[in-house]
């Protein structure tokens, strides 16, 4: 029996309009990632980048320490170097983390090897339990040790990755290791907030961005929620279809086309498309030599080979429907293998239109009122191979912590060589802060009532068909999932698979 | 506004046409498209359809709150490579203890007698100061930092499902039925198999004029930007590509698009294999006289005269470009110079010819043209400019790899510096090469030199420039040699011309014929007496190994097949 849904009533003439919101790209803070072609060079050393990150972050972990360790019994004084270090004394002392670990892979290991074997897979995850932590600063270099590191280890949420800047209560044991009482990072900063608006810094920050949002409200004559939509591996050029159907549809839903009625209100409320990496997708070796065998042979041309125009025509149907978007690159984008990856290219994604913005990754930008950092996901990729633990949404929380979004760059995440700057500190915190590329959707506010940061974890599109909504009034989340009819017979499979 | 009886008329046959004789799929969003209603006007026309026809296949669309427990599939994508197995080594976390093996332990046997002291060092970690520490006394005062763990939030779900008929019931119990929302997406003449299909109809979409107009519904607004009124204007102007225009986009432009638009509806609607151009060219002729009388006609007159040589070179251009993925980009540098002026178009088509590189093509044309029919389109006066921006893109596409391949060039050229250049400069122009019959002894040349230099800007940058060089007569012997390894390169495109076109009519064989002629001509001109086939072609075979432009590598595997044509070409012309 063929089921026919009821007709649809007459559609309303009047045209939904979606709610203008206030963008900046927040230069201030954007502008550390940028990378000045004429200026770019690969000769420096990375160590310059550790020397300014610990410069730039002692003090701040230096004050925390103190205040957290100022009760505590024998009043243990800093020591300015790890080298000071006297056998038996209560002290603290602040350094950057190192992590030996024996299953990182060491390219001088690499070279220095006689006998070879194939290589193995490369494994998800370098932690193993003989890792040793140590602390190192421009002195020196001690073993942390002591029953609070394995805590610290294997508490659900915690865990220490190389490049962090942080503080250590203990005393060296006869060994010459360094027995751990307490720890100590930077702790969250500050939430950002415009360093014109003044007045709002001392907590009043939230009502302002309400009102703002408000005043958009009130000129689009609703009372309603403001929506960005975020989405991260649209992996255009995957040459997989049912990918690209996915795609089509989030682009028939987000211009309220497809779907009822609660669709078309929803999808006019979304101000603004956050594409947080992977809008294209890696090559597929070997596949991507051969044509594409995607049609029969009677319309075989009309589907382009070219990722990059097919975004481009995506990009273009959003914008004709008045909705910005925002391009972070991510891993797969053409955008460079390390970070900061500089923006894609417009011409290359649809020309100089209207509406398109086209970021580094990672890139803070303020959408009504609230500041957003995206990232492509490559930092909490990285971190998740360092640390016992699988929550990712741990992790992030804890580079917010750090005071640091890419601790484990330069040692196992490709970073450009920056001489003088290491410009993945953070001084402050975003409203909203996506990491694109995850396994796994997953949201959690973090930073007190008061400030709250939303943390977001974006899955890819392609994949899992996951588009998240976040409010800008609320930072309240919601997601719209995406299904697409996949091969005949193979459905009996993912049945199956369920 | 419900559809008139008219434009109920056209749909009813449209669909018929579609579904029945095309047997394609046909979206809600192609019938807007089609009939330019709104969007929910034309799933009420797809309804209607189907109920009509109950044979057809439906294909829904559901949309609704997820139900918190049901999850949606997820798509396995190629690039992400194989996912390790759960229970796979690599995987294996290190709650056990892993035994770091030392890879050159076993061959060298001093380290292997003291293996058993260093095993124990190995195992020094982190736990090993755990016991008797001062950890426990002092740890009760600190509090623990507040807000460590984060638990993953659940959020409201709203689900967008496509689906058919076979698994709608399945589907529907994904949602919560109170909001559940049912429509159809499209109608198909039998059950889908290949998920790919959906695509096509999107992709034909696009060569409907200004199909993102708010008339088929949808969401508008203004962008957050001032003068957004503008700004897809300029949109609109910036990508021009034939059949892709904006919503707001000005209304020539729109126009314009329209007539190709309607052409290839037609060209569609009579069938495939329309063989003769002729008849095919009236029928345009008459679509464009309704939307846009004289003008338009006259210049499909002329395509019509230009139409049937352009056909075949354009077509015979598409072998060299197919192949020349294979070989290098100086022997497509060389034979694209070469070109004349008037052929400039064909170049641009012959990109446009291999399938899938081209974007206009993509965007503008239906599924069901061949090669030469693309490539005559092309030259419709509102297509020449889609292509000229398509060839642009492909030019980009060349770029990167010549850019590449020139550096090398280069750097293999500087020790022998003189011959290479000559030799493409002699490619590029007979004209080059004026100077260089002045005398014996000390002679002057114009040579043309590509360099490689960093820009202001920091980017790397390839410029052509031209430079007169004097050489002695000595290096002489070398650039003629390398100038024949070439030229078999550039003859080779003519050929393959030459060899299509004797498949055509015999005017297109003259033609191609000629061209080949030239470069016989050429040859002769340059090498004194050597003009039969078996000379060109022997002269060829020895040189090639020696030639010192990295094409040749690549070059006996692809050009080797045409060369003995070339020859034989040549030999026909010269009766």
């Amino acid at each position: 029996m063929v089921y026919l849904p009821e007709p649809l009533p007459e559609p309303s003439t009047s045209v939904l309009k979606r709610p203008v919101t206030t963008y900046s790209s927040l230069p201030e803070l954007s502008k550390p990632f940028y990378i000045d072609p004429a200026q770019r060079s690969y000769k420096h050393q990375y160590a310059n980048i550790y020397f300014v990150r610990l410069v730039e972050l002692r003090p701040i972990v230096e004050q925390r320490a103190g205040e957290r360790w100022s009760h505590v019994r024998g009043k243990p004084p800093l020591l300015p170097r790890i080298l000071n270090l006297q056998r038996g004394q209560l002290c603290y002392i602040v350094g950057t983390t190192y992590m030996d670990m024996p299953l990182k892979p060491n390219v001088l290991e690499d070279m220095a090897r006689d006998h070879w074997i194939a290589v193995p897979a490369a494994r998800p995850k370098f932690y193993s339990a003989q890792d040793a932590v140590q602390l190192e600063d421009e002195s020196g270099r001690v073993r942390l040790v002591g029953e609070k590191m394995k805590r610290e280890r294997d508490r659900e949420g915690g865990g220490l990755v190389t490049g962090v800047i942080m503080a250590v209560l203990g005393m060296e044991t006869s060994s010459g290791d360094f027995e751990v009482i307490d720890l100590c990072f930077a702790g969250l900063p500050e939430i950002y907030r415009p360093p014109s608006d003044a007045p709002y810094l001392n907590g009043k920050g939230k009502s302002k961005a309400k009102e703002e949002a408000m005043e958009v409200d009130v000129a689009n004559g609703s009372s309603e929620k403001t929506w960005v939509a975020v989405v991260s591996g649209l992996s255009v050029g995957a040459q997989e279809a049912l990918a690209d159907i996915k795609v089509q549809m989030l682009v028939d839903w987000l211009r309220g086309e497809s779907a009822g009625p609660s669709d078309l209100i929803d999808g006019s409320r979304i101000a603004r498309l956050v594409l947080a990496g992977n809008s294209l997708s890696n090559p597929v070796k070997g596949e991507d030599d051969r044509q594409i065998k995607r049609f029969n042979a009677t319309s075989k041309p009309v589907y382009s080979s070219h990722p990059t125009r097919t975004l481009a025509l995506v990009l273009s149907d959003l914008l004709s429907s008045s909705l910005p978007i925002n391009v972070v690159p991510g891993p797969a984008d053409p955008a460079g293998a390390t970070l900061p990856q500089q923006p894609l290219p417009k011409v290359m994604i649809g020309g100089k239109r209207e509406g398109l913005e086209s970021g580094t990754n990672p890139s803070w930008s303020e959408i009504g009122g609230r500041s957003f950092l995206t990232t492509g996901g490559q930092t909490v990729d990285d971190i998740f191979k360092y640390l016992p633990s699988s929550s990712r949404l741990g992790m992030a929380r804890r580079t917010l912590e750090w005071r640091h979004i890419a601790p484990t760059a330069p040692d196992t995440l490709w970073i450009y060589p920056f001489p003088d700057a290491d410009p993945f500190i953070i001084q402050h915190r975003p409203d909203v802060y996506i990491l694109g590329n995850q396994p796994e959707y997953e949201t959690a506010l973090t930073g007190g009532d008061e400030d709250p940061t939303r943390i977001i974890l974006v899955p890819s599109f392609a994949k899992t068909g996951v588009v998240v909504l976040v409010c800008l009034e609320t930072l309240e989340v919601k997601t719209v999932g995406f299904e697409a009819p996949g091969w005949k017979g193979e459905e009996k499979k993912e049945e199956a698979d369920e | 506004m419900p559809l008139s009886a008219e434009q109920t008329k056209t749909i009813t046959r449209k669909l018929k046409q579609w579904l029945d004789n095309d047997r394609q799929i046909v979206t809600f969003r192609q019938v807007s498209r089609e009939v330019g209603c709104h969007v929910d006007i034309a799933k009420n026309v797809l309804l209607e359809h189907a109920r009509l026809n109950p044979s057809l296949e439906i294909t829904y669309l559901l949309s609704g709150p997820l139900l918190s427990t049901s999850s949606l599939a997820y798509t396995q994508l190629p690039s992400e490579g194989i996912q390790l197995d759960a229970k796979a080594l690599a995987q294996l976390e290190a709650s056990q203890r892993i035994k770091i093996v030392d890879m050159d332990e076993v061959s060298d046997g001093e380290r292997n007698s003291e293996d058993g002291t260093e095993g124990d060092d190995e195992l020094v970690g982190n736990d090993k100061g755990g016991e008797g520490g001062i950890a426990g006394n002092g740890a009760d005062f600190l509090q623990p930092e507040a807000d460590t763990i984060l638990k993953p939030e659940e959020t409201p779900r709203w689900g967008v499902v496509m689906t058919q008929q076979a698994q709608l019931e399945t589907k529907w119990g994904l949602f919560e039925p109170a909001g559940l929302n049912i429509h159809i997406y499209a109608l198909s003449p039998a059950p889908i198999t290949d998920p790919a299909q959906y695509l096509v109809p999107n992709t034909l979409l696009r060569q409907y004029p200004k199909y993102n107009d708010v008339k088929y519904g949808g969401i508008s607004g203004d962008l957050p930007t001032e003068g957004s009124g503008s700004g897809s204007g300029s949109g609109s102007k910036a990508l021009k590509d034939g059949g892709m225009n904006f919503g707001s986009g000005p209304v020539v432009s729109g126009k314009k698009a329209e007539v190709p638009i309607k052409k290839e509806v037609d060209v569609k609607a009579k069938g495939k294999a329309a063989p003769v151009v002729a008849t095919k060219v009236t029928k345009e002729e008459e679509v464009k006289k309704e939307v846009k009388p004289a003008v338009k006609g006259k210049e499909t007159k002329e395509e019509a005269v230009a139409e049937a040589p352009v056909k075949a070179t354009a077509k015979s251009k598409a072998e060299p470009a197919a192949t020349s993925k294979a070989s290098t980009s100086t022997a497509k540098k060389s034979s694209q110079p070469s070109q004349s002026r008037s052929k400039k178009r064909i170049i641009t088509s012959d990109d446009e010819s291999e399938p899938g590189s081209n974007p206009a093509t993509d965007t503008a044309e239906p599924p069901a043209l061949s090669p030469p029919t693309a490539a005559k389109k092309a030259l419709t006066s509102s297509m020449v400019r889609a292509s000229d921006d398509a060839a642009m893109l492909a030019m980009m596409d060349m770029d990167m790899s010549e850019e590449e391949e020139e550096v090398e060039t280069v750097e293999k050229k500087a020790p022998k510096a003189k011959p290479a250049p000559k030799a493409k400069a002699a490619e590029k122009k007979a004209g080059d090469k004026k100077g260089e019959a002045s005398g014996s002894g000390r002679k002057r040349r114009v040579v043309k030199k590509s360099k490689t230099e960093i820009d202001e800007k920091g980017y790397m940058v390839t410029r052509d420039y031209t430079s007169e060089e004097s050489y002695s007569g000595d290096s002489d012997a070398e650039p003629s040699k390398s100038r024949t390894a070439a030229k078999p390169r550039k003859s080779a495109t003519s050929t393959s011309s030459a060899s299509l076109a004797n498949k055509n009519t015999s005017s297109q064989q003259s033609r191609a014929s000629s061209v080949s002629t030239d470069i016989n001509d050429e040859k002769d001109t340059k090498k004194g007496g050597s003009t039969g086939p078996a000379g060109s072609s022997s002269s060829v075979g020895t040189v090639k190994p020696k030639a010192p432009a990295p094409p040749p590598k690549n070059v006996p595997g692809k050009a080797g097949k045409p060369k003995g044509q070339s020859t034989l070409a040549g030999f026909f012309t010269k009766k």
